[in-house]
């Protein structure tokens, strides 16, 4: 079962899944937090495939979720479905406690009582909050979030260990950092660059340029969440009660970092831009927006170390392949 | 007024712009963080982390529309001139030919320039030295800083751009990074804080005359006023001794340093003084903060880090 299947990296899951012959469920709510057609257009990719079945459901439906878990055995359940988003947290904080905490506990109470055999999360590069060790390492502690979307996903790391320690679930939670590439959504910088630009209108630019993000090709994230999917946690055997390893546990459950390990300027993230798309950018340079943080690294020794993989897609790779994408399908 | 300060997160330009804060001004700060820390940029400021030679500074201009470019930004150690002047033509020449065009080209009403009185002058041939004594740079550093007052010259003379021209005595006080050469104070502080030996070089005789930071920062301040342009020397008037130096930082931080001398150094001015006179008559300006009190504040702010 993957959850948010119509989102941005619950679709490439989904697509790449059926492709290797998995059998798939799709959940998510298609609400409106961005637009509906756009998720429309990724699901209906899917549900030509035979081995899909899609169900329209809300994290917090709580006997619908759970009824859910009753009606079908699932092996792997990916919980991708959330309220994303750091900016709109302070706009809507309410929204993530629903999505994030009581939906996610929604899932936690139907892995518990249907012994899934392994459940992986998205957890967020926004953990790391006000941490600027570089490369942001899962060893490290996450104790300062700066947004409640942050919050929210070191909240469902402290839950999901606790279900994991208490009922034995094998629990797996990824810190995805900056995800993007075809599909995207339409919130993050790299889609509301391109739209800008093509219609001529000036982008925002926060923190006057300063900012540095480890930008993510999508077909690496998925690659690694398909690796990660196969290799269920055990418990940590050297792990210390006295001296406590953040990304391990005396219970089955692990955490890693996935991204791309290579930080990007924002302003040279825009300049790739420029050159894929043979244009000028007009930018509006602005202060930090509240909830930001101005720089994330991810460091993937980890998930090097146990699924053999790391993320490698070059930013002018991932941009030419986003911005056809982007052409493609809205000139359609 | 709508300030840009380049190098405004440095030890200089950092308090150039507390204090047009301070006065209402609004700040608008370049800096690379080579040099400068991110730490002593006030907040007060937009805080845009460029290199004065990046070429999407022309956008910065569009957006900000400066009426008054501070240009503090530079390659400010002599001796790394001398060792890669090329580099040194990049960032202080190069460097501040883009601020100009940029300016010129989006209508800077008033450039000002931090230039070097220590360095353009050379050696002296009259203490203390005006604005009129040759000059007659030692250094790349000098040669750059020079060029950059004779283009602000071409700019003024042909595209209307006036501009003030500082010439800095030896600037000290809190901020100045004593891990780098430029500034015996803040390096003798330091090693007496924290049990270093220091070596003064050759017989430390040498003078130089030495003007606390916040004096420097205020005639930034008073540089702004219409009608008034050119060159400036700010000093003190005053030479004091690397040996008076070493005494006088030896009792105020109770240090039992050896008085230890090694050899003089390559190329290094021996006296060095500037006159202020004509600050004090056109732009109302002359030191306050008399030397052994800034310097009792160096100190503190030292012990304080250490």
């Amino acid at each position: 079962m993957v959850t948010g299947a119509a989102g941005f990296i619950g679709f490439h899951l989904c697509k790449r899944l059926l492709e290797e012959g998995d059998e798939v469920v799709g959940m998510d709510n298609l609400n409106d937090y961005y637009d509906v057609t756009l998720k429309k257009a990724r699901l209906s990719q899917l549900e030509s495939k035979k081995n899909f079945r899609f169900i329209k459901l809300s994290l917090e439906e709580k006997e619908g979720v759970l009824s859910l878990f009753k009606s079908k055995e699932f092996d792997v359940v990916v919980n991708l479905a959330a309220q994303a988003g750091v900016r709109y947290s302070l706009i809507n904080p309410y929204a993530y406690l629903d999505s994030n905490i009581y939906g996610f506990l929604n899932i936690l109470e139907g892995c518990r009582h249907a012994k899934v055999k392994h459940l992986v999360f998205a957890s967020s590069s926004s953990v790391y909050g006000l941490n600027t060790r570089m490369p942001f390492s899962v060893h490290q502690n996450v104790d300062h979030p700066i947004s409640l979307y942050g919050a929210t996903k070191k909240a469902n790391e402290l839950m999901a260990h606790s279900y994991s320690y208490l009922f034995g679930i094998p629990t797996t939670g990824l810190r995805f950092f900056t995800v993007y590439g075809p599909w995207g959504r339409p919130d993050m910088a790299l889609f509301l660059f391109t739209s800008a630009m093509l219609e001529n209108r000036p982008i925002d630019i926060y923190n006057f340029g300063d900012m540095e993000r480890d930008f993510t090709y999508i077909d690496d994230i998925i690659e690694g969440v398909i690796r990660v999917m196969k290799r269920i946690p055990d418990p940590n055997p050297q792990w210390s009660t006295e001296n406590p390893d953040p990304a391990t546990s005396a219970a089955p459950f692990k955490l890693y970092n996935i991204g791309n390990n290579n930080p990007v300027k924002l302003l040279n993230l825009i300049q790739v831009l420029e050159a894929c798309m043979e244009k000028k950018a007009k930018k509006n340079f602005l202060p930090i927006q509240a909830g930001d943080v101005p720089a994330t690294f991810a460091d993937v020794e980890n998930l090097i170390k146990d699924v053999g993989f790391k993320p490698a897609t070059p930013i002018e790779e991932g941009v030419k392949k986003f911005v056809s994408w982007y052409q493609g399908y809205y000139r359609a | 007024m709508k300030i840009m300060l380049t190098g405004g997160a440095g030890f200089i330009g950092s308090h150039i712009a507390d204090v047009l804060i301070k006065e209402g001004h609004q700040v608008i700060i370049i800096d690379n963080l080579s040099n400068g820390k991110k730490a002593n940029t006030n907040p007060a400021a937009s805080f845009y982390h460029f290199d004065i030679r990046d070429e999407s500074l022309e956008e910065v201009f569009a957006q900000e529309k400066p009426d008054v470019l501070n240009h503090h930004a530079a390659q400010v150690s002599v001796r790394d001139s001398v060792t890669d002047p090329i580099y040194d033509l990049e960032i202080n020449i190069r460097g501040t030919i883009h601020l100009l065009e940029l300016s010129r080209k989006y209508g800077v009403k008033k450039v000002i320039f931090a230039s070097s009185g220590g360095a353009i002058y050379g050696e002296q041939d009259y203490f203390p030295a005006d604005e009129k004594h040759p000059l007659r740079p030692l250094s790349p550093y000098g040669v750059a800083k020079l060029a950059g007052e004779s283009y602000l010259y071409y700019y003024q003379q042909n595209f209307d751009l006036p501009y003030v021209a500082l010439r800095y005595a030896n600037v000290y006080g809190p901020r100045q990074d004593p891990l780098g050469e430029a500034g015996v104070i803040a390096i003798f502080s330091r090693s007496m804080l924290t049990g270093k030996q220091t070596i003064i070089n050759g017989t430390g005789e040498q003078t130089r005359d030495y003007v606390y930071v916040e004096d420097v920062a205020r005639i930034n301040v008073l540089a702004l006023q219409d009608d008034k342009e050119g060159p400036f020397n700010v000093g003190t008037g005053k030479e004091t001794t690397v040996n008076y130096l070493f005494t006088k930082i030896q009792s105020l931080t109770h240090a039992e340093a050896l008085e230890v001398h090694g050899e003089p150094k390559k190329g290094e001015q021996f006296r060095s003084v500037l006159s202020a006179e004509k600050a004090k008559r056109t732009l109302g300006w002359e030191p306050k903060v008399e030397f052994d009190e800034g310097l009792k504040r160096t100190i503190e702010f030292f012990k304080a880090q250490t």
